[in-house]
């Protein structure tokens, strides 16, 4: 941020760290219009990329390679996709699987056949193939089955989909893995971010690339069809491609990510957070904004009344959140006109919801001034620095933990229960797995996730070592005697100068849910309709009811976030 | 092979993990390692002699760093006995501690005795010129005197190397010299010169190598955009000393993440 806005930012309360924070909220997040879909999409309409298949050899099974071209405004890049047979039983969402529907690459430049014909040997093997520093993104994906196949059938027979159907599972493909910085050999994010503009912003090219899968699985389904039934095939409508997304199945991988990198999450939470205050402070409140937040509801509430998930919980807390949207939606209609600013609706609603629909609300009123928030999605980067400071005394050490680790020193790991998890990398592709301590074997190799606990295991030590020398001893002397809190006490420096980036939560302890972790970063990517198939994995949908390629050029009303399902 | 740096990073990491060091020392290791080796300076041929060492260290690391290390703490002065260890594990705080002395009095030094891989030291020495101070490592092997310094007006430092034996009057080549490191932290350039002068004359002797900053900036501006050569068997003994970290998959594991 540039210092005037800091200067402006500074008069305006922000929310406190201990309430964002906590583990439980993150675990109620939803898109906004600062989700890195949406600001990719505004990027991509406002810059009129073009995006074209220059190669679509697929055969009458739909297996086969296809090249997309993608004009940016800065570069051109190329999508590639390998569409194999899988057999059913070889489909697995798993990290651990190692065959699938569809595998990708989004590389930088138009690419040849020889460049192709290498990209087969690798890109097809994912983590066990080797790729070059040109290619941004490694990506996966396998069938929806049902669903492709009805979509298939449908458009062969010369009708469209059901809308309906859709609602149920509203995508053809679901992303198992996409990969970048870095990873396999590719582009490091230091030079995708140099290098490439069009993809600077974090995960912005892991974004597009399911977008493009989103585009395929389109494409491929027309495709299928017309060679199905050449004489009666029809295209796919338009409003039912929009609503078509890209399904995605995302696990625990996501989380250590979350906790690795504090000052990364510390930015995206103060990006988010500083355009909830601008609007919470600034925004007027009149008629015209409070008739564009009550459409907004109504919209939501059927994108909520068409959602349908197995799992209990969260049917339950959907129908939570439906149930309170459509009280909140009343009393505005009551009392909006008397409200000052929309603080008055926030503390209403902290005071009579419940955490989802408070998050609800939050993400919603960010639509209302765009002019206010959408500055802001240029500010979700931050070269990460984790540094020690050696000058520091041991006094202000222990002071710095008190004041802004205080949550972490509130947790008595002592309490059964307390040190429930631990958190490893398993052999298998070094998955990250959840542990039960005494239990399962590898607590030895315990990954270092539990903040909170380090955090303790540090001031302990810390105070014995003031007592035993002095504290005004300096943070130097303390890393040579205890050379093994180097890593702690860098990120404890490091960290307190931010306002957001730890999360507070306990997560060894018993009642931990790894499912709030991934929750938080998909709703800073963008996604919805979140179905948890269990504590540890949880499928959405992303790009639902996002422009297709015929809109790229057309009015961009920026209004595709929670869809809902039209028949034409 | 090539690779990306935060694969070698993610790599090397996992590597020193495996070999024991503490959660803070391998992120350490690896940041040094692949800083030094993505400015043109060659990391991963020493510390590729020495894994065999750091293989051994799990045994060895209830000896390590016993508060008796800080053998001298003066006003500008301390010494550091770092018992045959790499730069990568004693660097760190030989800066650290120089730089809260130079904090006081200007300019300040510490000397690292017994230490390995004194190369790699750079990157600690860039990491202190960015809390805005002069920085200077030095050391001497058998025949070349080694320096890097920060007070280049770059952003990268330059390496520099002096044959020894053309030099006059110099007490470098005893065995205590051998394997020693010294770092200094001056809050001003003139500090850092002054001390160049009281202790290094032999920096008037010819220089026989010279890596420039701007030449350390390319070399990891190719780094960065075609990746990182690297020997695909060292990578794969990385890979197995990595594995240490890892847990055994059984059934009831693959539970743990949400089958």
């Amino acid at each position: 941020m540039n210092d005037a806005k800091n200067i402006i930012e500074n008069f305006l309360p922000m929310r406190p760290s201990k309430q964002v924070m906590d583990l439980k909220r993150l675990g109620s997040m939803h898109q906004s219009r600062l989700s890195f879909m949406r600001a990719l999409m505004r990027k991509i309409m406002r810059e009129k990329w073009s995006i074209k298949p220059t190669v679509f050899k697929l055969d009458e099974h739909g297996y086969g390679t296809v090249v997309y071209t993608v004009q940016a405004k800065h570069n051109t890049y190329s999508f590639v996709l390998f569409s194999n047979y899988l057999s059913d039983d070889e489909r697995n969402d798993r990290v651990i699987a190692e065959k699938w529907d569809v595998t990708m690459t989004l590389c930088i430049g138009e690419i040849n056949e020889q460049q192709i014909a290498d990209m087969k040997e690798n890109v097809p093997k994912q983590e066990a193939g080797r790729v070059n520093s040109n290619m941004l993104v490694l990506a996966r994906g396998n069938k929806s089955s049902r669903n492709f196949d009805y979509v298939v059938n449908v458009l062969a027979d010369g009708h469209q989909p059901l809308m309906s159907q859709l609602a149920d599972v509203g995508y053809l493909y679901r992303t198992t893995a996409a990969y970048g910085s870095g990873k396999f050999g590719m582009a490091d994010w230091a030079k995708v971010k140099n290098q490439c503009p069009d993809f600077s912003r974090p995960f912005s090219a892991e974004m597009f690339t399911c977008y493009m899968l989103r585009q395929f699985s389109i494409d491929q389904a027309e495709s299928l069809a017309s060679i199905k039934s050449p004489n009666t095939a029809v295209p796919m409508d338009d409003h039912v491609k929009r609503y078509i997304g890209i399904g995605n199945s995302t696990g625990l991988g996501m989380a250590p990510y979350l906790i690795r990198h504090p000052q990364l999450v510390g930015q995206w939470m103060l990006a988010r957070e500083t355009a909830l205050s601008r609007v919470v402070y600034q925004g007027e409140v009149n008629n015209e904004t409070l008739g564009k937040l009550a459409n907004i509801i109504t919209k939501v509430l059927r994108h909520i009344s068409e959602t349908k998930v197995p799992d209990a919980i969260q049917t339950k807390r959907n129908e939570d959140l439906y149930n309170e949207l459509t009280h909140v939606q009343e009393w505005l209609h009551n009392n909006g006109l008397t409200c000052a600013d929309w603080q008055v609706l926030v503390r209403y609603v902290e005071t009579n919801c419940s955490m989802e629909t408070q998050e609800m609300i939050n993400s919603l009123l960010l639509e209302l001034y765009p002019e206010l928030v959408d500055e802001l999605e240029e500010d979700f980067c931050v070269d990460e620095r984790y540094e020690i400071q050696p000058e520091m005394s041991l006094s202000e050490l222990k002071q710095v933990i008190e004041n802004k680790y205080k949550w972490a020193l509130e947790i008595d790991f002592s309490q059964q229960g307390a040190n429930c998890f631990f958190w490893y990398r398993s052999e298998e592709k070094m998955e990250p797995r959840l542990g039960l301590r005494s239990i399962e074997p590898g607590e030895e190799n315990e990954m270092p996730l539990t903040i909170a606990r380090l955090v303790r295991h540090c001031y302990d030590r810390l105070c014995v070592d003031i007592a035993k020398y002095s504290a005004n001893d300096l943070v130097a002397y303390f890393l040579i005697r205890e050379s093994d809190m180097n890593g702690i006490v860098k990120r404890i420096q490091t960290m307190s100068k931010d306002y957001y980036g730890e999360i507070q939560g306990n997560l060894a302890d018993k009642n931990m849910l790894p499912l709030d972790l991934l929750r938080c970063k998909l709703s800073f990517f963008g996604v919805s309709k979140f179905d948890p198939k269990s504590k540890l994995w949880v499928r959405n949908t992303m790009f639902q009811g996002a422009p297709i390629l015929s809109d790229i050029g057309k009015p961009f009303a920026d209004d595709w976030y929670f869809p809902i399902a039209m028949e034409k | 092979m090539r690779a990306s740096r935060n694969e070698l990073i993610a790599l090397f990491k996992q590597a020193f993990e495996g070999v024991g060091f503490d959660f803070g020392g391998y992120e350490n290791a690896a940041d040094m390692i692949i800083w030094t080796q993505m400015h043109g300076m060659n990391s991963f041929q020493s510390i590729r002699n020495r894994m065999s060492v750091f293989e051994q260290r799990k045994q060895l690391l209830a000896e390590q760093f016993v508060p008796d290390t800080l053998l001298l703490d003066a006003k500008d002065h301390s010494v550091i006995d770092a018992k045959g260890n790499s730069s990568i594990v004693a660097a760190g705080m030989a800066f650290d501690i120089a730089y809260v002395k130079a904090l006081k009095s200007g300019v300040a030094y510490t000397t690292v005795l017994n230490c390995h891989d004194r190369k790699l030291a750079i990157k600690k020495l860039v990491d202190c010129a960015n809390r805005g101070f002069v920085c200077l490592a030095y050391w001497r092997d058998s025949e070349t005197l080694h320096v890097i310094t920060s007070d280049t007006g770059f952003c990268c430092p330059e390496y520099l190397q002096y044959k020894l034996e053309d030099l006059d009057g110099s007490d470098c080549l005893n065995e205590k010299n051998q394997q020693t490191l010294f770092v200094v932290c001056a809050s001003h350039a003139s500090g850092l010169q002054e001390y160049i002068a009281n202790n290094l004359p032999e920096l008037k002797g010819n220089q026989t190598f010279v890596m420039s900053p701007t030449v350390m900036k390319s070399s990891y501006m190719a780094a960065l955009t075609n990746g990182i050569e690297i020997d695909s068997s060292f990578w794969e003994e990385l890979v197995v000393l990595g594995k240490e970290v890892l847990v055994e998959s059984t059934e009831q594991s693959r539970m743990g993440a949400g089958a």
